[in-house]
């Protein structure tokens, strides 16, 4: 089945090596050293790793109708191509949109990311646990300053995506991605389950999701890392003013509620 | 007479002949010209004004957006240089595309970008003869050195150097409708408008 649809996208796109990276419900993400449109030799400019691109493909889903098939991943393309320039617009990191093709369901977009020490991709998780396996009592690697701050700026992302208005959906510790090595600056990725809410709500599920992955992922130290999230959080809502300071006590107050009852609400009635 | 030729990894099977003229004098009469259908049919080019062109990339991620629209079935317009024009442009409205992104009708001289689609090999699907070949490229070439006057400087090759020089930043953030997005960084600059030619339409 998998193998199927790769080899499809292969033919749509014959002259664009593939290398498929990872799975999920709804695409399949690529790696790729082809850019869409600029030859080998001319490099895209403002863009991390130029060289290495992303192509994440939203292949039919053959139990929906055709039609209806069509539109919706026309659809779910262009909001998550679109929601992708808009953080760019923000001043928010995360991948830059390259290059659509929304009928077919791609994007191109900017790879984030280096690689570990231990060799592998340099998400939170695997930084984390990188981190945590060097640790010991009298040298706790996992809770230095860097790690500190590197949790207040996914903290403070998260804050500006909800002042936005934007909830991102999927917050996990494998879609936040640390994009340098010297500076270890972060980035959220996959937006693909990404929408425009204002409700305190959504905003209290994103963060309580983003703490129960934390826990069960880094059941050691989630709380510390929880802690210095939620202060970046609070920062960046309290430097917006007023607005911001209202709109952060309605998030909290809301994420206690979630934190008591879980992330779907209850169905009496 | 110089000029470039610009390919798509995506899409071989088109080559892009790309001349950027300097200082035209003549811009009224050619756009009459075509607006009036007197030039001949094979006369048949995107003319972009310079001013709204930034970079090269910028230019790629239109044919991009032209080329994929057309293997989808989803053009807008009748003709690919048309389409691209209106690719280049954020407005719907094409004849609007055109006064704001093709030939302008104001000023003395104008610095003019000029496009013209190829096929390449027997993949010439276009039934009108557009063939790519190095003679093809001087004949057309020569073309419109004859038709665009300039005081016989002719056209030289599309690159970002030259563009840096022809780019007028007042206009694209006009154009392209940034306000407050605007910014002097031209990296910047340069991905918002790539984000806004992809996006456009969808």
């Amino acid at each position: 089945m998998r193998d199927q649809i790769v080899d499809d996208l292969q033919l749509r796109i014959p002259t664009v090596p593939l290398r498929l990276i990872s799975q999920g419900a709804e695409a399949l993400i690529f790696m790729t050293n082809q850019h869409p449109y600029l030859p080998a030799g001319v490099n895209p400019c403002d863009v991390d790793n130029p060289g290495k691109y992303i192509i994440k493909y939203r292949p039919p889903k053959p139990y929906r109708h055709p039609k209806l098939d069509k539109r919706i991943t026309a659809t779910r393309t262009s909001s998550e191509a679109k929601l992708l320039h808009k953080l760019y617009q923000l001043g928010v990191k995360a991948p830059k949109l390259i290059a659509i093709d929304a009928p077919n369901g791609l994007i191109w977009m900017e790879f984030l990311g280096y690689q570990l020490p231990d060799m592998r991709y340099s998400s939170l998780k695997n930084w984390l646990w990188l981190l945590e396996r060097e640790s010991d009592r009298d040298h706790p690697v996992a809770l230095a300053d860097n790690v500190k701050d590197c949790c207040n700026g996914i903290g403070r992302s998260i804050g500006v995506l909800h002042l936005h208005g934007i909830v991102h959906g999927d917050l996990t510790t494998s879609n936040i991605v640390l994009t340098d090595e010297a500076t270890l600056k972060p980035s959220l990725i996959d937006f693909g389950l990404s929408s425009y809410s204002g409700l305190p709500e959504d905003r209290a599920v994103d963060l309580y999701v983003l703490e129960r992955a934390l826990k069960s992922t880094h059941p050691v130290y989630a709380e510390k890392y929880w802690e210095w999230i939620l202060d970046g959080y609070h920062d960046v809502h309290e430097e917006d003013g007023k607005r911001g300071r209202k709109k952060y006590s309605e998030t909290i107050s809301r994420f206690k509620e979630v934190r008591m009852r879980g992330r779907k609400r209850t169905m009496i009635g | 007479m110089t000029y470039s030729t610009l390919t798509l990894p995506q899409f071989p099977h088109y080559r892009i002949f790309a001349s950027l003229y300097k200082n035209v004098k003549n811009h009224r009469q050619i756009r009459d010209g075509i607006r009036s259908g007197s030039i001949s049919a094979d006369f048949d080019f995107a003319f972009l004004n310079a001013a709204n062109v930034l970079s090269l990339e910028q230019i790629y991620s239109a044919l991009f957006r032209c080329f994929v629209d057309k293997a989808n079935g989803k053009m807008k317009a009748n003709t690919i240089h048309t389409e691209l024009i209106s690719d280049m442009s954020t407005v719907k409205n094409i004849m609007e595309a055109l006064t704001k992104f093709g030939i302008p009708s104001k000023g003395d001289t104008v610095d003019l970008v000029v496009l013209k689609v190829l096929y390449s090999g027997d993949e010439d699907d276009s039934g009108d003869g557009n063939s790519f070949s190095p003679d093809a490229l001087k004949k057309i070439s020569g073309q419109l050195d004859s038709a665009i006057e300039n005081d016989g400087a002719g056209g030289c090759c599309l690159t970002d150097t030259e563009l840096e020089s022809t780019a007028d930043l007042h206009k694209i953030r006009k154009n392209y409708k940034l306000s407050d997005l605007f910014s002097e960084d031209r990296d910047r600059l340069n991905r918002l408008l790539i984000g806004t030619i992809q996006l456009k339409g969808l």
